[in-house]
């Protein structure tokens, strides 16, 4: 079931929240049973069959969970060792399995002329999100940081529905303690209008803004996977547009996550923090799904020595954990390039920051220029990134970055050129060629483009607009120094207060949001 | 506590009452100025009139259109007829009025025929003019094991029609009906369309599709105005010579002499004369530049086939077939010149698109009744098994001659647009 759909917002939502505070009226055990259910129930919504694998990775983790307890209570330290490395090699089978044994021995029959055939694996929904969660329960309950011994409470830890499809990435450590406050069993107004609103948010983000910008992406990277050549505004326009559509699209799920969780007063942690804002890489993925990147940090990059080993095996330790990020994302070499990319953007953001700490400037300010010529070479490196993230394969996003560099020239549409009068007669003297067709397409791509880079850049974030009421755990705190700061005034003045102004305001974005479910179905058919 | 729940609780009342009412308003608003046609609400002038997003949701408006005006005589095709055949046309008899243009923008065949099988299931139409286009007839080579079966899968343009392939009812139309009224009322999309409409009705070139099926074609105006009819000319050419050139896109299946395309018209001839529907076929006029096209991608052979087929099939079955596919001083009209944006074609807005004022002499011709045509020529030749052999040589004599009179243009046919 999808956070955007009228049976999740006007039947499941409603019903799993009226049910869940009744059954608190007969106890803790009850309610948390109920959610546990009723979970299970919005994950195989989809497709039933994959409740069998959920259920029995939750058994088999809960098990391996107990063992690494006891075991640490019990200080039998090498018992819990093997036991923490089979659990581990275990989740890791799991997923590799469901998701890298096609793209593995797709490799493997290229390489060596074989003919492994697999067949077609399922990828049964959310299993990295699931995976990594456990994994992280199982070096937690290895370092006796967390210990469960309820199967309920563990499986709701797992299955929180809000939670539970695309993250935020949570511990149980930071999520068991909340269900078991005593005000949880109590629907609270505070939390309702705190929640509704976020989750509201959340939803206008991503189907009125992540899906209205989608189509302007969405037919430039087909333009390249069915070997158009693309010029360079089409390119840029295409790259810009889904580099908006993923943040918003991302960004609101986890809004929606925040806020449908706080409905049961169940604070999560916190994902995004506006990352286009940012002025260097390192700060990127301070804000850009900051559950994974805490994962990635906390379970991959120190366990493989972290800064510990000196510089080269630093940024070994980054490269690799980047490599295997970006492999999260999805079984296809371009999310490896991806990861790739953003390990070397890390290797090469450490190295300016020895530099400036060689030269004598580390942590000084750095001047209005000097952050928004950060900003921008972060944007752009960000936005390289995406074009392998989204493009179908290597060819179609080495097509799109030739349009971005330029190789194919500049063009513009004849619709556009012809209306610009003796400006356009001066663009076409200048070198800027002209296509035709394609004139709305072009305007309204780059309408989006422009507007929603002013909201990221401009407004401010849910978590500041709610940040009288603490919206999710860890709220993260910028370091003036590196952010730009645009429209830091308005961001002030836009906090959410349970006032009649932003009733309306938060009513409107609700409306809108909801009206952007449905898509009425158009047939595009340029000049018939 | 308590003043603070308060407070909580008084935002939550006016925040569902805030977002009910808009809502309901936002409906209301969708209602009232119906930006597809979908609701049939009064167009008013000024207000809602002129329907710019109308021309994109044809497929989803149009066969609810249909049953709610109730015509006697229905227009079919693509979106040729749908530009060209004017159902208020004086030629039309009083007896097969209102007329519904029921043509659909880049339909299959088989869109085409279920859909006019739906408009006249028990309905009191009389006759039913069908345009054809070569293109259409086009398709993919169905794979070695592959089935050749009609109908083909059910799709999903389907649940809005009365009848299934079968001719069985549809048990599903009304809630689909329903479903897409709901939808259509309570979305973001028709929002902006419905401001789209009542801000655009001011501009005399908007796109707009009548309350009886019609486009005008208005937009092409628009173009004309800021871009010349050359470059509408010079786009058309490009895409028409692209899509000749596929060479999985063939006539028949293999080496037979069917395809599920021509099985689609014969369904729907054998449907319409169980229902004593008169159908008259017809091949859509072409200009000159899409005719070249076509020879020079070595499709000539199979339009001489296509027609061939149809003839058989339009004898077959009983009904007429006519040919406006043909060579002649309003099809050979000379586009405008590179950077002319005043001169405005009198038959074509493109190679591929005749303007209604053909249209006219077409209905002239197929209704067999003289109206306002001025002084040109009747259009059109009725084929038949009997005649075809003839009138495929006189089009292929005509195009040597033509070819023969503007060698030199033909032979840098990007010299012709531009």
């Amino acid at each position: 079931m999808l956070f955007n759909s009228y049976e999740f917002i006007f039947l499941f939502l409603p019903v799993t929240f009226l049910v869940f505070f009744a059954m608190a009226r007969l106890g803790r055990e009850a309610a948390i049973a109920w959610l546990v259910v009723a979970s299970l129930f919005f994950y195989g919504w989809w497709n039933p069959a994959y409740l069998i694998l959920i259920l029995l990775s939750m058994v088999i983790n809960f098990g391996f969970g107990e063992f690494l307890s006891r075991a640490y209570e019990h200080r039998r330290i090498a018992r819990a060792k093997i036991g923490l490395a089979l659990g581990v090699m275990l989740n890791l089978g799991v997923l590799a399995y469901f998701k890298y044994a096609g793209f593995f021995f797709h490799n493997i029959n290229a390489l060596t002329g074989s003919s492994i055939d697999v067949g077609h694996i399922v990828l049964p929904l959310a299993i990295s999100f699931f995976t990594f969660q456990q994994i992280a329960y199982l070096v937690d309950a290895y370092k006796g940081i967390t210990q469960e011994y309820r199967f309920s409470h563990y499986a709701l830890f797992v299955t929180f529905f809000p939670q539970l499809i695309a993250g935020p990435i949570v511990h149980h450590k930071e999520m068991l303690p909340q269900f078991m406050r005593r005000d949880t069993l109590r629907p609270r107004l505070d939390n309702v209008s705190i929640g509704l609103s976020i989750f509201f948010m959340g939803l206008f983000k991503k189907t009125v803004l992540a899906d209205g910008i989608a189509p302007y992406g969405s037919s430039v990277f087909d333009a390249a996977a069915s070997g158009e050549t693309l010029s360079f505004f089409v390119a840029w326009g295409g790259a810009l547009a889904y580099t908006m559509q993923l943040y918003f699209d991302f960004s609101g799920y986890s809004d929606m996550a925040i806020g449908g969780a706080r409905l049961f007063g169940i604070r999560l942690p916190l994902n995004f923090h506006s990352p286009y804002k940012a002025t260097s890489i390192i700060e990127f993925w301070r804000r850009w799904h900051m559950t994974l990147s805490r994962f990635l940090r906390d379970y991959l990059y120190i366990p493989l020595g972290g800064s510990h080993h000196g510089r080269k095996r630093r940024y070994f330790n980054l490269m690799v954990t980047m490599f295997l990020g970006g492999l999260w994302h999805g079984a296809g070499w371009t999310f490896v390039v991806w990861g790739g990319l953003h390990g070397l953007y890390l290797v090469v953001n450490h190295a300016w920051h020895r530099l400036r700490q060689a030269l004598g400037r580390a942590g000084t300010e750095s001047t209005r220029a000097g952050k928004l010529l950060a900003w921008l070479l972060t944007f752009l490196a960000v936005v390289t990134g995406w074009v392998f993230f989204r493009a179908t394969d290597f060819h179609s996003a080495i097509v799109i970055l030739e349009g971005m560099a330029g190789i194919n020239g500049v063009a513009l549409p004849n619709a556009i050129i012809a209306r610009l009068g003796e400006a356009g007669i001066w663009l076409q003297g200048a070198g800027v060629g002209v296509y035709l067709g394609g004139g709305s397409d072009f305007l309204f791509t780059w309408l989006w483009v422009v507007v929603l880079l002013a909201v990221v850049l401009m407004m401010p974030n849910t978590q500041q607009i709610m940040s009288s009421f603490e919206p999710a755990l860890r709220v993260y705190q910028s370091d003036n120094k590196y952010q730009i700061r645009v429209g830091e005034q308005l961001a002030r003045r836009i906090t959410w207060q349970p006032t009649a102004g932003w009733a309306v305001a938060t009513g409107l974005v609700a409306a809108l949001g909801l009206l952007a479910l449905t898509s009425v179905s158009e047939f595009l058919y340029f000049q018939f | 506590m308590a003043d603070s729940m308060q407070r909580y609780r008084r935002y939550l009342q006016l925040w569902l009452v805030v977002v009910v009412a808009l809502l309901c308003l936002m409906a209301l608003l969708n209602y009232l100025v119906d930006p597809y046609g979908m609701f049939d609400t009064a167009r008013l002038q000024g207000l809602n009139a002129i329907k710019p997003a109308s021309g994109s949701h044809v497929r989803l408006a149009k066969p609810y259109q249909v049953t709610g005006y109730t015509p006697h005589a229905v227009i079919g095709g693509n979106s040729r007829p749908e530009l060209g055949l004017n159902p208020a046309n004086a030629c039309w008899p009083e007896n097969l009025r209102p007329v519904f243009n029921l043509a659909l923008p880049g339909a299959s065949v088989y869109m085409q025929a279920r859909t006019l099988h739906h408009a006249i299931a028990g309905s009191d139409t009389r006759l039913v003019l069908w345009g054809l286009d070569f293109l259409d007839f086009l398709t993919r080579q169905a794979s070695a094991g592959q089935a050749l079966q009609w109908p083909p899968g059910r799709m999903e343009f389907e649940d809005r029609l009365k009848v299934n392939a079968d001719g069985s009812t549809n048990r599903g139309y009304n809630r689909k009906r329903l479903q897409d009224y709901f939808q259509t009322l309570f979305s973001l999309d028709t929002l902006k369309d419905s401001l789209k409409t009542l801000s655009g009705q001011a501009n005399r070139y908007s796109s707009s599709i009548r309350r009886d099926g019609f486009n005008p074609a208005l937009d092409y105006l628009d173009i004309i105005a800021w871009e010349g009819q050359g470059v509408l000319f010079r786009q058309k050419n490009r895409e028409i010579s692209e899509l000749f050139s596929r060479p999985e896109l063939q006539l028949f299946q293999g080496a037979s002499q069917w395809s599920p395309v021509f099985e689609s018209v014969r369904r729907f001839l054998l449907f319409a004369r169980e229902h004593s529907v008169t159908v008259v076929l017809f091949i859509n006029p072409y200009h000159v530049d899409y005719l070249l096209a076509l020879e020079r991608a070595g499709r000539w052979s199979q339009f001489d086939a296509w027609k061939r087929e149809l003839a058989r099939l339009a004898d077959e079955l009983g009904v007429e077939l006519w040919d406006f596919s043909e060579l002649n001083s309003l099809s050979a009209e000379q586009e405008p010149a590179p950077g002319d944006k005043k001169t405005i074609l009198k038959w074509f807005w493109e190679p591929a698109h005749y303007r209604m004022e053909y249209g006219d002499l077409m209905l002239s011709s197929m209704l067999q009744r003289p109206c306002d045509e001025g002084n040109v020529d009747p259009v059109g030749t009725l084929i038949t098994t009997g005649n075809i052999d003839a009138h495929i040589m006189r089009l292929r004599t005509d195009m040597l001659h033509y070819k023969e009179q503007h060698k030199p243009a033909i032979e840098h046919p990007e010299d012709v647009a531009f």
